[in-house]
């Protein structure tokens, strides 16, 4: 089956981001497919990869990184949730004259057209939101 | 351009936290797509349709507002729970829109009869 993952709560006060991962993990261990992985609303800070996490917690960055670029996951950050919450790629961060980036690959910036084809493309769109 | 049926379900009340926003975007977005979307405000957010809220006065976009707008994306069809209009007092006619009147049974087929649902 074809899945995608809409993901809207925050990494640091929720479990959608973790719940999400080891969905996404699990799906792809049974054989399924991930079409997208869409990172909405608080979500995108799991992207930043400036983030530090005390040791004995889930570094959520790093799991999501590690399994993205495993599986080559096509995971897509909204850019308009990312961009006020100061999470940008060097041409946004360039563009908006910022000092500094924290989005690279295999993260990327787009917007919600990519989810309405990830709904559009895949037989599932599970979402994990948020309290 | 394939189309599938979305049904975009609101139950929390506005301006208190992102989400009714951030659903409404999905829906004029997935609208734009020329996908079929409908929208179910449940619980708390049918306060979200009040013709007569005024939330530019704490800075804050008016989201009936935004919802006026959803027939010009030709999302015609605005759905309501009806148990929360009733516990929240509030009478169709002070909504900023038409909308249909659900019971729980007609929420139980409208997400049977959708391909996709978010809730936010």
């Amino acid at each position: 089956m074809i899945f995608s993952i809409l993901i809207y709560g925050s990494p640091t006060n929720s479990l959608s981001v973790e719940s999400a991962y080891r969905f996404t993990k699990t799906a792809l261990a049974a054989g399924h497919t991930i079409h997208r992985v869409f990172f909405y609303g608080e979500s995108v800070y799991a992207a930043s990869s400036l983030s530090v996490t005390p040791r004995d917690e889930v570094d959520c960055f790093q799991a999501w990184k590690e399994l993205a670029e495993t599986h080559d996951l096509d995971v897509v950050v909204c850019i308009a949730a990312a961009l006020k919450r100061g999470v940008l790629d060097p041409p946004e961060a360039k563009r908006h004259e910022k000092l500094a980036y924290n989005l690279a690959p295999p993260f990327s910036l787009s917007g919600l057209g990519q989810l309405t084809d990830a709904a559009l493309t895949s037989d599932r769109l599970i979402t994990f939101g948020s309290a | 351009m394939q189309q599938k049926k979305l049904l975009i379900i609101l139950s929390r009340a506005p301006y208190g936290n992102a989400h009714s926003k951030d659903a409404l975007d999905i829906a004029l977005t997935a609208a734009a797509f020329e996908q079929e979307v409908a929208l179910l405000f449940c619980e708390d957010a049918c306060s979200i349709l009040l013709n007569s809220q005024q939330p530019e006065k704490t800075g804050q976009k008016n989201l009936a507002s935004i919802c006026s707008a959803l027939p010009m994306y030709d999302i015609e069809t605005l759905y309501v729970e009806q148990r929360a209009l009733k516990e929240n007092g509030i009478n169709a006619s002070d909504l900023i829109l038409p909308v249909l009147e659900v019971d729980q049974a007609a929420i139980a087929s409208l997400i049977r009869e959708s391909d996709i649902v978010l809730r936010f």
